[in-house]
């Protein structure tokens, strides 16, 4: 029943294992059953006419518009405990949407059983939404996609012995890191999902969507003093993507056990307003919360979020753009097309300071007489699209970081983070800050124990006092809640100093 | 929903013809509806009927989980060769399987957990109450600007656990709720906050015009919030607030975290945690209530646990796992989706009331916080250490005085437990978690 938006870190998993690694002897080559990756309309089997038949149920009250949504969904997980693989799960789960909308009300059915009777009667249902006399729907066209997750294949259905080596590298490479390491827990995740739409003015398309999570979760121990970290790397690619540098399996082991060793001498952190430097890429959060959220148009529109009816206003410091994209290549929260057929954008929210724009879905575009910016997410098939964010970020400015952190005599670096929330209608966001370190002189000192920053969205935003040169998107697992349904984000941020935001420490 | 008994047989019995040493299943199907108002008309009108299946197959110590949705009789063949063949990547596990057939078995208790009424309350009925119940908080205070909308739930569902071991278990569940978001304006600030109720039975839900009431009520007080001082005070939680922190203790007392040294409760087990007021109960067997069931996702029947008694931890909660894991009893607690491998977690989990009143508890604090609700990142959960943003009202004097908002409160958990000082007569059982109003000695607040 907790009603505010969320923003979550998953690289917490849960931790495992002591003893020196060894490798799994089990494995190797075994063929995995091709459950054949066919395309979205032969698993749907749904015709041309046959969806124009369903669209057209759905206007049968009146309707001003309808859809589609075909979704067949497969997910895998491998997860390391104690230099075992212990879990090994394969899901598929499919579905049919079918959304009626009335100027801005919401007719929503959807089933699991895809036989075009139970297909029909989801398309009934949807439609009660409204009360009026019968639409039909345009003759299908294709909409034009640029592939921005290309891969030569998905990786989902590869034998498992090459995601087990990955799996493994993490695993040895966390445990050689530091003595002090006593838990290792490593899984890959990955997800593929097969789009099919359709809508009542004519739109259609197909997408295959892939994500790929590594994630590696320590506890460091000392004497009875114990610290976990979590890392993890996401993206919409194929297993190539552990290739580079700093993706590799070895590279997100060692950062969690750093993270953890180095917390195992945290100090309590300061208490009241600060003087705060967030580093480059995950502390795209505090744009997440502070501002994103507020700027998406469901709320806007309503005069629910403090950012409603200001536009052309000046919401941030001078020198602050807020970018929302979801074109960036590979990045987890880039879409192809969104889940009503839009192409997806880079809108400015924020330029220079001034709001210029919010996010749309394509029920928000119609109400506030605008052109959807390709934000019209959902979670899946089960769930009505929302205004959602994609990648966000604040744009890079001019300062050098070491310049940034040079510039404080006392204050709080915050490196990374576990998550956030927001309170739309007010403002007020929180994010949890699981690395951070003191500032004295100049100098990044003593490491903090966890943090929660606590701040109002249009006021810390006015207090942004340098912008580093050194944006950077996160390769993090980034998740979004909102009213219940969760995506894949990309959040971003170059090196910022805020004059100040206030430090929930312990020492006063 | 007649034959998911029959459904999960079948795959059983596939399981078996295929050489599984053991296997289970889980079904989960439903019916739900999902209305929302908002300013006098439907925003959104949700029907579904949604369901699910999990199968794990255990053979040689290897396992393996898969899930579907396509209950086909020909894709669940797949699905069981496929769960077979992912099965032998996995390391032979001596502790994992399926629970001894000894302890298998299903309450006898009637738990009243179903509402026919519930299943032929019409749509059109449940257009009718949110509709009304929004028309009453948008007209009770003028101070009320605007809605976020009144929203009506219902889910009718039918969970099915079967196994290898001569485990089969069906229940029955009905539940809804009614919530209302609202929002205020003064001088240019807005608020918003909510209120709600949920349950099993339609008929014991609060009053609409109660839950009207509450939402404005909550909404309002906010109105005129100040940022408070950093400065080291009394805390009073609201029973709300107070949930919180069950909450992490739920999270905390589970064998899974205690095996992976993953809480701040490890190495507590027969010592004193908490104050000697504190209690601290798991019962899946409460009639009605929001997370009861005559047995637990492994087929073990569902119970009463006392976690903590007069401050002392009694118990780490476990599914079948774990217990083998840390050498302790299963405790009935397992949970899962069909998604998931089973993993402990609470039930009905709540703090026993003490003796005070909340008013009595609001005087005795002469300078202090009253906290009524914190966000949800903070919680450090290997060590406990605790920084949450929060918002509340001010206590002076011992009487409520302005609103406090953009604030944390930080501490330790286990420092928490040990600083309770005292305990409300106050608690009810309006969610799965619940708590009383209770007073911490002394938390940081970082504000100004």
């Amino acid at each position: 029943m907790k009603r505010r938006e969320f923003l979550k870190n998953a690289a917490i998993i849960s931790a495992g294992i002591t003893t020196i690694p060894r490798l799994t002897k089990m494995l190797l080559s075994r063929p995995t059953t091709n459950l054949s990756v066919a395309d979205p309309v032969s698993i749907f089997g749904i015709s041309e006419r046959e969806a124009r038949e369903l669209l057209n149920l759905a206007l049968s009250h009146g309707a001003d518009f309808a859809d589609l949504y075909c979704e067949y969904h497969i997910s895998s997980l491998l997860r390391m405990e104690e230099d075992q693989l212990k879990d090994v799960s394969y899901g598929i789960v499919m579905g049919v949407g079918m959304r009626a909308v009335k100027g801005d009300q919401i007719g929503y059915a959807y089933t699991e059983e895809l036989d075009l009777a139970q297909m029909k009667k989801a398309a009934m249902a949807a439609a009660t939404i409204a009360n009026q006399r019968p639409g039909s729907s345009s003759s299908p066209k294709p909409v034009k996609i640029k592939n921005l997750y290309p891969v030569k294949q998905a990786s989902i259905e590869l034998p498992l012995d090459q995601k087990l080596k990955l799996i493994e590298r993490a695993n040895v490479a966390a445990h050689q890191s530091d003595t002090k390491i006593v838990r290792v827990t490593v899984a890959l995740y990955e997800d593929f999902r097969q789009i099919l739409y359709y809508d009542s003015m004519g739109k259609y398309f197909t997408d295959q969507q892939l994500l790929t999570a590594l994630r590696v979760y320590v506890v460091a121990e000392e004497g009875s003093n114990r610290q976990g970290a979590g890392t993890a790397r996401s993206a919409r690619h194929d297993l190539t993507f552990y290739d580079k540098p700093q993706n590799q399996p070895e590279e997100i082991a060692r950062e969690a056990a750093r993270i953890a060793v180095t917390n195992l001498n945290a100090k309590p952190a300061p208490s009241g307003p600060q003087i705060v430097i967030l580093g480059p890429a995950e502390s795209g959060v505090l744009i997440h919360e502070a501002v994103g959220h507020g700027l998406e148009a469901d709320y806007a529109r309503k005069k629910l979020s403090n950012y409603s009816d200001r536009i052309g206003q000046k919401v941030a410091a001078e020198g602050c753009t807020i970018i929302d994209s979801g074109l960036f290549p590979h990045q987890r929260g880039t879409i192809n097309v969104d889940d009503e057929g839009n192409l997806p954008t880079e809108t400015v929210l924020i330029e220079n300071g001034i709001l210029r724009g919010y996010l749309h879905d394509q029920i928000s575009a119609r109400a506030m007489q605008t052109t959807p910016t390709g934000n019209g997410r959902r979670q899946s098939y089960a769930h009505p699209p929302q205004a959602r964010m994609t990648n966000t970020y604040l744009k890079g400015g001019k300062y050098p970081p070491e310049e940034i952190i040079a510039s404080v005599k006392y204050g709080v670096y915050a490196k990374q983070f576990s998550g956030g929330q927001v309170d739309i209608t007010k403002g007020d966001f929180t994010f949890g800050v699981t690395e951070a370190y003191l500032i004295e002189d100049g100098h990044l000192t003593a490491p903090l124990k966890d943090v929660t920053l606590i701040g109002n969205g249009p006021d810390v935003m006015t207090k942004i006092l340098m912008v580093g040169n050194d944006m950077r998107l996160s390769n993090g697992t980034w998740t979004c809640g909102k009213n219940g349904q969760s995506v894949p984000v990309g959040v971003g941020n170059p090196t910022v100093k805020i004059s100040a935001i206030t430090v929930g420490g312990t020492r006063t | 929903m007649e034959k998911l008994k029959e459904l999960a047989e079948f795959v059983l019995k596939e399981a078996k013809s295929l050489g599984a040493d053991d296997a289970d299943v889980l079904i989960i199907q439903s019916v739900t509806t999902r209305v929302k108002v908002r300013l006098g008309k439907v925003e959104e009108l949700k029907q579904a009927n949604p369901k699910a299946l999990g199968l794990r197959i255990f053979k040689n110590k290897h396992k393996a989980l898969t899930y579907t949705s396509d209950f086909r009789p020909d894709s669940l063949k797949k699905l069981v060769k496929k769960t077979f063949e992912i099965a032998l990547v996995s390391t032979p596990d001596d502790f994992s399987g399926l629970p001894d057939e000894s302890l298998l078995g299903t309450s006898s208790q009637n738990l009243d957990l179903y509402d026919p009424t519930l299943v032929t309350l019409p749509t059109e009925k449940k257009i009718a109450l949110v509709t009304e119940l929004e028309n009453i908080g948008l007209k009770l205070d003028p101070l009320i600007t605007n809605s976020e909308g009144a929203t009506w739930n219902d889910s009718q569902y039918r969970i099915v656990i079967a196994n290898t071991r001569g485990f089969s278990g069906s229940q029955d569940y009905t539940s809804c709720s009614l919530s209302l978001a609202l929002l205020a304006e003064k001088d240019g600030v807005k608020q918003s906050d909510y209120w709600y109720s949920s349950g099993r039975h339609l008929q014991r839900l609060e009053r609409i015009e109660d839950i009207a009431r509450e939402a404005v009520r909550r909404t309002i007080r906010k109105i005129g919030s100040r940022k408070p001082k950093t400065t080291t005070v009394p805390v009073v939680f609201d029973p709300i607030a107070g949930r919180d922190l069950l909450n992490i203790l739920a999270s905390s007392v589970v064998g899974s975290a205690i095996y992976r040294k993953s809480s701040f409760l490890v190495d507590k087990l027969g010592k004193s945690i908490a104050v000697n007021d504190f209690n601290l109960i798991d019962d899946s067997l409460i009639p009605g209530g929001l997370a009861s069931r005559s047995f637990d996702y492994e087929g073990l029947p569902g119970r009463k646990n006392i976690v903590c008694e007069n401050g002392v931890l009694q118990k780490y909660l476990c599914d079948t796992y774990f217990a083998r894991k840390l050498g302790l009893p299963a405790t009935g607690n397992a949970i899962r989706s069909t998604h998931t491998e089973p993993q402990p977690g609470t039930t009905n989990f709540y703090m026993l009331p003490g003796e005070y009143t909340p008013e009595e508890i609001i005087s005795s604090v002469e300078d202090g916080l009253y906290l009524t609700d914190v966000h949800w990142v903070g919680i450090n959960y290997v060590t406990g250490d605790y920084s949450r943003g929060a918002e509340g009202i001010w206590i002076e004097n011992g009487q409520m005085t302005y609103p406090v908002q953009e604030f944390t409160i930080a501490s330790n958990v286990l420092t928490m437990l040990k600083s309770i000082e005292m305990i409300g007569n106050d608690l009810t059982f309006r969610d799965a978690i619940n708590a009383p109003t209770f007073k911490i000695s002394s938390m940081t607040i970082s504000g100004t």
